[in-house]
């Protein structure tokens, strides 16, 4: 999983944009739900049902300064989520999804570049992580670990309704790994590959193995009767393809003038209008024109991601 | 010989199918070999090889690499990528036969611990290793000798933090076979092309601990002699193999 960490400094100018949805709690003075505190160990069912009731489940602190890691937050604060300003990164978008799917309660830290306090966090310098107060600030990185986290935790607090995030049958779960393997390693960068060529005659070839990497999910999508990826219920295999999927449709509309066509991914298709629907992909989604302007500028800069782009 | 043919099918009584390499030379396949003898899963082998692979093992996994597993008893579901194989194993012991397993705890955060430590293995730790091995160049050994040990420090840190003697304490999980394989390589491989051992100082609880896990009768049952990795690797090194991209030399 990788970030656009390099492209920090030209989301700052989209944090300054967003103001109005910011709001500054200088440290010390945030208001805080009073709470029993929760001890040692993972968080009591007792103890959740008091922090959702609080309301308003996300906040933003300051940045001004950063963030001083040594001091850590109480251990009855809600988890942490790390992720880029501007919220344009993918792999972050999946965990903003599992946290509003599971209902918990976080608090947002935006990071730009690659502090050194941020580093003391997550040595890799990238987003998204998460750090869990009420686990003894447990720190844990790349998306689809912070997923099954936060999916596992949720099903240890709540054994009598588990969520169909992460179904129990072994089977369904390692279908669920195996497509967001097939995300990872085959469709993203045969995406990001196919998108950033500038060689006209090779084009064809890799639009090719593009379709060949969503053969993939649609095959999945008629396998498994649908309509989401493990059939009736949503699961970290839709959340996992989202971010990209969306970012994938519109650039390649835009750039490459090219649509998926409904002949060849009519299930795909209806299940990214589905998906389109929650409450939860709506949150983490950015709008097309914000989605373009941020990938013309990774076409100008020649971007890499991170390996992704093979040209 | 002559195949297996796909489309007759195991009864349904038949134990779980593992495809590996002849003679089990791979290491990833060798992480679910541990695994199943570990869990006590009955299991038969099939072993698998050409380039590219034969037909009726690319319908079998498409991506044509080892290991995979195909289970009769789940309408002959296929599951492959090592990492994928090994949690699902946990989860059938778990879930369907409703027994407690230790390689895999159900601790939100152990299991993180043991996620991210293979995560590392697999994206961080293991092309320093095998292009420390196949360089030629070798003004820019010592550079990549310093790389691999940076990458192994975490491996030293997790066995301190945790008190050891495996990474996440007193119980041997899917966090240390995973890159068990591949130290087993290391060790010998290093050794004998390079005149490198892993500096006592430096990784002394690492040593330790390989020890330990060499004396488990899952990895004995699992393991290639030195001799056979020697001769192995000699193949590789006669063909300037590229580890599947592990090797980041530009040659």
């Amino acid at each position: 999983m990788k970030a656009f960490l390099g492209l920090s400094l030209i989301f700052a100018l989209e944090i300054i944009q967003q103001s109005t949805a910011l709001t500054f709690y200088p440290r010390g003075s945030r208001s805080r739900v009073p709470r029993r505190p929760t001890g040692e160990g993972t968080l009591q069912s007792r103890d959740k049902k008091n922090i959702m009731d609080a309301g308003s489940l996300e906040r933003i602190l300051a940045l001004k300064g950063g963030y001083d890691s040594t001091i850590g937050p109480d251990p009855s604060n809600p988890i942490q989520f790390f992720t880029l300003a501007g919220g344009m990164c993918p792999y972050a978008a999946r965990t903003l999804i599992v946290f509003h799917e599971l209902g918990l309660p976080f608090e947002t830290v935006e990071i730009s570049g690659k502090p050194d306090w941020y580093l003391q966090i997550n040595p890799r310098g990238k987003v998204p992580a998460i750090r869990v107060p009420a686990d003894n600030n447990e720190v844990i990185y790349e998306s689809s670990i912070c997923d099954e986290y936060l999916c596992d935790m949720y099903n240890n607090m709540n054994q009598d309704s588990t969520s169909t995030l992460m179904p129990n049958d072994p089977i369904q779960r390692a279908r669920i790994r195996l497509l967001n393997d097939q995300t990872d390693t085959v469709l993203s960068p045969a995406f990001f590959t196919y998108f950033m060529n500038n060689n006209d005659t090779k084009d064809e070839e890799m639009l090719q193995k593009l379709e060949n990497a969503l053969n993939f999910f649609e095959n999945a999508l008629k396998t498994y009767g649908g309509p989401y990826f493990n059939g009736l219920e949503f699961t970290l295999a839709d959340v996992h393809l989202l971010p990209f999927f969306l970012r994938m449709v519109v650039t390649l509309r835009h750039y490459k003038k090219y649509t998926l066509s409904e002949e060849k991914y009519p299930r795909l298709l209806k299940w990214f209008e589905l998906c389109s629907e929650r409450n939860s992909v709506k949150v983490a989604s950015k709008p097309d024109q914000v989605i373009i302007e941020t990938y013309k500028k990774f076409k100008d800069m020649n971007y890499k991601f991170g390996g992704l782009n093979k040209n | 010989m002559g195949g297996y043919d796909a489309t007759v099918g195991a009864d349904p009584s038949t134990p779980l199918q593992f495809f590996t390499l002849p003679g089990n030379t791979c290491p990833y396949a060798q992480r679910t070999l541990i695994t199943l003898y570990e869990l006590g899963i009955p299991f038969d082998i099939t072993e698998v090889s050409g380039r590219p692979m034969p037909d009726w093992y690319l319908k079998i996994n498409p991506r044509g690499k080892v290991p995979a597993i195909r289970i009769p008893t789940c309408d002959y579901e296929v599951v492959y990528e090592s990492a994928i194989c090994n949690e699902f194993l946990c989860d059938y012991v778990t879930f369907t036969l409703n027994k407690h397993q230790e390689l895999m705890p159900q601790d939100a955060v152990m299991r993180a611990r043991i996620r991210l430590l293979n995560d590392h293995c697999d994206n961080i730790f293991s092309k320093t290793q095998f292009t420390y091995l196949m360089n030629k160049d070798t003004d820019r050994d010592i550079q990549l000798a310093n790389d691999m040990e940076e990458a192994l420090m975490v491996y030293e840190e997790a066995l301190e933090k945790s008190g050891g003697p495996y990474f996440l304490g007193n119980q041997f999980t899917l966090a240390d076979l995973h890159i068990l394989p591949f130290i087993q390589r290391l060790v010998v491989s290093l050794r004998h092309w390079k005149g490198y051992s892993l500096p006592q100082d430096k990784f002394s609880r690492l040593l330790d601990w390989f020890s330990l896990c060499l004396e488990r009768e899952s990895v004995k049952k699992s393991s290639m002699d030195d001799e056979k990795i020697i001769r192995v690797y000699q193949r590789f090194m006669d063909a300037n193999y590229s580890f599947g991209g592990l090797n980041q030399n530009k040659t």
